[in-house]
């Protein structure tokens, strides 16, 4: 397994701003295993863009209120 | 737990137990000398029969218990854990098929040695056994894989 790249994410704070959605209830909305969201929450797996998209769908927000990149520098900078 | 790593558990410690001993008993009638083709055709059909007759319950059981789906539409990372593991499968596969090329002279020596009544005859079960051998430990090693890399994400 690949080590996650460097992104972050605010699925955990979004889930409670949207009446502490559980993460069974956003792996049904997104067609997805609870334990497939956890692993997202807790950065051990990087979604493909379309689940990217779709859990920022979810939440009403832009893909990137949900997920950031965190690198320090870019390739070529 | 996912219902897919549910199911390598089961399938890896059903075929550990059954097909272990399978291959065991294989082993002991070779060291003595005893192999015999339709003894062996029918304790592997039985071993296989036990084999379903445990998973497939065992399975039903484990998705009635953690209330899940048989047999879910697997997600991307479920897919991306399966391609992994088959991929890890394949090789072993292949490796182990090649193996059993290099050492077919020595097998069929040993018949020859062993079973002068009919050694083209025990070739061919020593020949079987290694090629079903090396599929239960391929089957074995992609299960494995599938644990390992669920066990990582979660």
């Amino acid at each position: 397994m690949p080590p996650p790249p460097p992104i972050t994410n605010t699925i955990r704070r979004l889930r409670f701003d949207h009446g502490e959605m559980t993460q069974q209830q956003l792996a049904d909305r997104i067609g997805m295993t609870r334990q497939t969201v956890a692993a997202i929450e807790q950065n051990k797996y990087s979604p493909s863009l379309e689940a990217a998209f779709r859990i920022a769908e979810v939440f009403g927000v832009e893909i990137g209120e949900v997920f950031q990149w965190k690198a320090e520098q870019t390739p070529g900078s | 737990m996912t219902m897919r790593e549910k199911v390598a558990w089961i399938s890896t410690l059903t075929s550990l137990v059954i097909f272990g001993w399978y291959f065991l008993s294989v082993w002991a009638d070779f060291a003595a000398n005893r192999l015999d083709g339709d003894v062996l055709f029918w304790r592997f059909i039985w071993c296989t029969g036990i084999a379903l007759a445990i998973m497939l319950p065992a399975s039903l059981l484990a998705a009635r218990l953690g209330r899940q789906e048989f047999d879910p539409v697997p997600d991307e990372l479920e897919r991306g854990v399966e391609r992994g593991a088959y991929r890890i499968g394949l090789v072993c596969l292949e490796l182990s098929l090649v193996g059993i090329v290099l050492v077919s002279r020595w097998v069929t020596d040993m018949a020859r040695a062993d079973y002068p009544a009919d050694p083209a005859g025990a070739t061919a079960v020593m020949l079987v056994n290694l090629v079903l051998f090396v599929m239960a430990a391929s089957a074995l090693a992609r299960e494995i894989a599938v644990i390992v890399q669920f066990r990582r994400y979660a």
